[in-house]
């Protein structure tokens, strides 16, 4: 016979058999295809976001003694580069402001030179609140602290010579602050500069003219930089983005033979991004190929519902004179066919999910890896129905005899794995290898700072891998073992349902447990996979606002940099307007703790918990609500940083003296605290160290009793949109008050990593989709298979009186167990797997989660799910056991 | 004796396979009974449609037209008695996930018999067949004759007023379709129940009372027939 005509015979005789196999591999193909297409677009997503983010992608700075003609000239003819411009910075002693009746003073501060045209070159670097943009302009910060603006007239003071005085014709913004004051040039992992409390930008002309004469006698207090915008058109993937960015920053370097220094903004930022594109990709490690691997167990375990009788046709071909080959050949055209279908199914479906979950049908960054991954996910789909179809065909055809194919299955030894405790090893194998890659310190992704090469621990993914894998094969045990010696507990079980015949059905299910174990571990196996990733999703999207609210403070955030200080009755007001649920004031300033300068939280600790929405994970000691008792407790109380208490070597108890700005003298004073815990994070405070006391307390002893000292407001809106409560509040406020308002919106888009920048909705949904898919896949599909190849069995027992209730007893009872147990085994695997892979990818989540978020409504409907189509399952193969006996029994 | 005694009437009964040209009529006009104590050999050619009669008087099967009635074991198949017929296939047709005597116990828990009780029952008749060696063996681990006679056990089993046994020694050497055939008829006749045998073995029919010869799906009655 030939492999066309075998495969004839079973379109036309066997095509739900086919159709299903088919479907298992589509499901894997679909999966594959559609995870490659959020990866590719995740990537692009990062490196756009990385790069859309910088006003300034170089900094050149010329060295002392070069001319900075000549580091222009170099920038503006280095390859990539499509705009330079010099930018120069001054030192001033201070600045003054004469408005009204009073003259307000400030320290010093930084005058930026710019040429015309620097705004349109660079529009993300100042931002012109008010005024015009070509003239003298004032930052909102100095604005608001000399309580000038445009018109008024600011004094530029100048070491050793006159101050000059200028008019202010506007006020900006300068929201990439950090990197325009930079030192550049400063070695790797140098503690990054607080930029300057005060500064004014002057036209470039203007700027020679205050600063040239100083430029003369104090070469020190003056710094020439290029400003470069390179070509943005960069590779989708933030690593090789980074190589190519990094490559033309070093480029330039040479070319200025060391008479520059580089401060190369867009690779700092790609830098981090290529960190992320790892995660994601680790992510679709964890979470996209397990779900290949179900789709493929899924297929087999379709396939293997029909062995028997499979075996049985190969026996007939072999009393035919078939050989191996010939039979291998059939079943390989068999497998053809169906990954031919599969992947033709699954990379349309995977079309269809790209388009409608991440807006692109394409399978990869370019037409070219597109391809390859359209070509992987179908190949996935070929070795997936090979080792379905032909690996059995070949077993069979190799080991089984005519006579013993024929006969039905006696007694089944216990698997050569299962003796041998596979599970069990593989479990411990994963036990060892997480403890041994989550002890402290332990990062799965290694981002170098600066340097090209990343590396990942592979060898830590291999952990909840293998967990998952042993989860599986121990439900199987599991089963094994409570269909075998625990079957009088099924037959328990099964008395509702099955009555006296509950002890028949119990021994007929012990005896099929070989068969009934797989779909067990199959199910547990699914839901530990849909279970975990739909735990560590909600996971990561709760820990992604908690970040968002750590890094904005609140929903809406109002805060008085400097020291411009709000109205007092700005509490009030904030709380009168429309969506604003609680205002909670907290009074921002800086401390020194010895010769550190930290930032100061004073709080309202009975309200903070509650109003800030702390987290216990936040703190180290105690819970949030403990540690804020005891502060209110203890009026003088502090929390600290893990650094300082490392640093400083501090005890529960200890005193800490603090020294303070006094707010009636200006001059620093010193304050006692005593230090009651740690803080790890807070809201608006710095990642590294800072220090949490009360309110009231620092007041007392700053001599700012009855002075406005809170001038950072959380609000929360509750269910009123952050963003529109912030438009309301920037009305109220107005923008010459030098408030800043942040919502949490915003905010959300722009910190945090650009992993959680990168919108993984797309996935989790298609994740979660194909998990529920696969749920009840494996539960309807696969036992509705199961069932249907005994349909002989179920015949004979009506011919023998058994009543319809009685036969739907046998199937109801089956579907029950294995759906039950499955479900319950997944559940507790996937409560570990999820456990395991929080831990695995802490870098993903900042901060910390304190818990595991469940999202309760996928569990039951995915639970919910997998019930239904086992019910379905069994109703279809009740109804057909109403099918006449004898055409069911001459049919089989 | 009229037909409301008989265990089972058969009136006009036609069985017919497809549909048009292609149609093929197993069973043609066919109109007997079964009477409580007759012991009948359904003999004929393979094909001559002996199953599909005996698949029609065992309710498994429904007739083409014609009626089949079971006045004697009380009224419709759905509704008989568990228990009241025994029936032997012509295939392998033990349950392959019960053992043995899970198998032969089944008529007896199907019908309401507690399982311990049941076992034994099924162990006891396992026994009268010199089969009790097998009781804890899956139908995979015994021959395909062992398996034949532990079939007529089951049937037997339910002390059933009506015994169909479709080929019972159709796989089975003559020594054991002797003991088969015996323990057939000594049971029917112990239980005063109705027996048809089919087969094609001229000895075996010999060992029945009554032949009914089936050709061309119509049987011919050569002892005690009644129409």
């Amino acid at each position: 016979m030939s492999a066309g005509a075998w495969l004839a015979g079973l379109v036309r005789r066997r095509p739900g058999r086919l159709a299903a196999s088919a479907a298992g591999v589509a499901v894997a193909v679909a999966l594959l295809a559609s995870i490659a297409t959020f990866l590719s677009g995740a990537l692009a997503t990062m490196t756009t976001a990385a790069t859309r983010q910088i006003a300034v992608d170089l900094q050149i700075e010329a060295h002392q003694g070069v001319d900075p003609g000549t580091v222009l000239a170099a920038a503006a003819a280095a390859p990539r580069v499509q705009a330079a411009l010099p930018v120069e910075f001054g030192t001033t002693t201070g600045l003054r402001a004469a408005t009204g009746s009073t003259i307000q003073a400030t320290g010093p501060g930084v005058v930026v030179g710019v040429p015309p045209g620097y705004g349109a070159a660079f529009p993300g670097e100042l931002r012109v609140l008010v005024g015009d943009a070509a003239g003298v302009l004032l930052a909102q910060q100095t604005a608001a602290n000399l309580h000038a603006g445009p018109g008024d007239t600011v004094s530029i003071g100048r070491a050793g010579l006159d101050a000059v005085m200028v008019r202010v014709d506007g006020v900006v913004d300068l929201p990439q602050a950090d990197s325009l004051f930079q030192a550049v040039g400063a070695p790797a992992g140098a503690q990054a500069l607080a930029p300057p409390d005060n500064v004014i930008v002057l036209p470039a002309p203007r700027w020679h003219a205050v600063f040239d004469t100083l430029a003369a006698s104090r070469p020190d207090l003056v710094r020439f930089q290029v400003h470069a915008r390179l070509d943005h058109h960069l590779p989708r993937d933030p690593s090789a983005a980074f190589n190519q960015v990094s490559g033309a920053s070093r480029n330039l370097e040479a070319s200025v033979a060391g008479g520059a220094a580089v401060g190369n903004n867009l690779a700092a930022a790609l830098d981090g991004a290529r960190g992320d594109s790892l995660y994601a990709q680790i992510l679709f490690i964890l979470l996209g190929l397990p779900g290949v691997a179900l789709a493929g167990l899924l297929t087999a375990t379709v396939t293997a519902a029909a062995s028997d009788r499979r075996r049985r046709e190969m026996a007939l071909l072999r009393v035919r004179g078939a050989t191996v080959r010939t039979m291998v050949a059939i079943a390989a055209a068999e497998a053809a066919a169906v990954a031919l279908v599969g992947a033709a199914v699954g990379l349309g479906a995977a079309a269809v999910v790209g388009r409608t979950s991440f807006g692109s049908a394409t399978f990869g960054a370019s037409r070219s890896s597109g391809i390859a991954w359209a070509l992987a996910s179908a190949l996935a789909g070929v070795v997936i129905a090979a080792w379905a179809i032909v690996v059995p065909a070949w077993r069979d055809a190799r080991r089984v005899t005519v006579a013993a194919a024929r006969q039905p299955l006696g007694r089944q030894d216990r698997p050569r794995w299962m003796r041998g405790l596979l599970d069990l090893w593989v479990l411990g194998a994963s036990g060892v290898i997480f403890w041994l890659t989550s002890r402290a310190g332990y990062r799965i992704v290694l981002v170098p700072e600066g340097l090209p090469t990343l590396s990942v621990n592979y060898w830590a993914l291999s952990g909840p891998l293998l967990f998952w894998a042993g989860c599986g094969l121990l439900a199987w045990r599991i089963a094994d073992a409570l269909f075998g010696p625990g079957r009088r507990l099924v037959a328990a079980a099964a008395q509702p349902v099955a009555g006296n015949l509950s002890a028949t059905i119990a021994a007929s299910l012990s005896r099929q447990r070989r068969r009934l174990s797989r779909p067990v571990a199959l199910v547990a196996l699914t839901v530990a996979f849909a279970a975990s990733t739909a735990v560590f999703n909600s996971t990561y999207h709760h820990q992604a606002g908690v970040d968002a609210v750590l890094s904005n403070g609140a929903d809406v955030t109002v805060s008085y940099p400097g020291n411009s200080g709000p109205p007092a009755d700005l509490p009030t007001a904030l709380a009168a307007i429309a969506g604003v649920r609680h205002v909670e004031p907290m009074a921002h300033r800086f401390a020194y703790v010895g010769a550190d300068l930290q930032d100061l939280f004073g709080v309202r600790a009975p309200t903070i918990v509650a109003g800030a929405t702390l987290q216990d994970t936040y703190f180290r000691g105690g819970s949030a609500r403990q540690l804020m008792g005891q502060l209110a407790r203890q009026p003088d109380g502090i929390l600290v940083s893990a650094e300082t208490v490392k640093d400083f070597q501090l005890s529960v108890g200890d005193q800490l003296r603090l020294r303070l700005r006094d707010a009636a003298s200006g001059q620093l004073t010193e304050v006692t605290f005593h230090y009651l815990g740690v803080a790890k994070e807070f809201p608006t405070a710095p990642r590294d160290s800072f220090l949490v006391a009360n309110a009231d307390y620092v007041a007392a002893r700053t001599a700012a009793i009855g002075r406005p000292t809170n001038n950072t407001f959380l609000l929360t809106t509750g269910p009123a949109s952050p963003v529109a409560v912030a438009d309301r509040v920037r009305a109220r406020v107005g923008t010459a008050s030098g408030a800043v308002v942040t919502d949490l919106v915003t905010s959300r888009r722009q910190v945090g990593s650009s992993l959680t920048a990168v919108d993984l909705s797309g996935l989790t949904r298609v994740e979660l989709g194909f998990a529920l898919l696969l749920a009840a896949a494996a539960t309807g599909l696969v036992l509705g298979l199961g069932l249907h190849e005994r349909r002989r069995g179920f015949a004979i027992a009506r011919a023998l009186g058994a009543r319809p209730r009685q036969v739907a007893a046998f199937v109801r009872v089956e579907a029950a167990t294995i759906t039950l147990v499955g479900l319950v085994l997944g559940a507790l695997g996937g409560w570990g797997l999820t456990e395991m892979l929080v831990k695995i990818l802490t870098g993903v989540f900042d901060p910390a989660p304190s818990g595991l978020t469940v999202p309760w409504g996928y569990l039951a409907v995915m639970g919910v799910l997998a019930v239904v189509a086992a019910a379905a399952a069994a109703a279809v193969t009740v109804r057909a056991t109403r099918r006449p006996i004898v055409e069911t029994i001459r049919d089989l | 004796m009229t037909d409301d005694s008989a265990l089972v009437v058969a009136d006009h009964v036609s069985r017919t396979y497809g549909r048009g040209p292609s149609a093929v009529v197993a069973v043609h006009g066919t109109s007997c009974r079964i009477l409580a104590g007759e012991q009948i050999a359904l003999v004929g050619p393979s094909g001559s449609g002996k199953s599909t009669l005996v698949h029609l008087l065992a309710g498994l099967d429904t007739p083409t037209n014609g009626v089949i009635r079971w006045p004697g074991l009380g009224g419709l198949p759905a509704r008989l008695p568990a228990g009241s017929l025994g029936l032997v296939f012509q295939g392998p047709s033990l349950l392959p996930d019960l053992d043995i005597a899970e198998n032969v116990a089944f008529p007896l828990v199907l019908s309401g018999h507690p399982g311990p009780s049941a076992r034994a029952a099924a162990v006891m008749m396992l026994r009268e067949l010199d089969l009790a060696d097998l009781a804890d063996k899956v139908p995979g681990e015994i021959s395909g004759g062992q398996a034949q006679r532990v079939a007529v056990a089951r049937a037997l089993v339910a002390r059933p007023r009506l015994i169909l046994a479709d080929e019972p020694t159709g796989q089975l050497d003559h020594a054991s379709a002797a003991i088969v055939v015996a323990l057939l008829t000594d049971r029917a006749h112990e239980l005063n129940a109705g027996l048809l045998v089919t087969t094609h073995d001229p000895w075996v029919a010999a060992q029945l009372e009554i032949q009914w010869h089936m050709i061309d799906g119509r049987p011919r009655f050569s002892q005690a027939m009644v129409p």
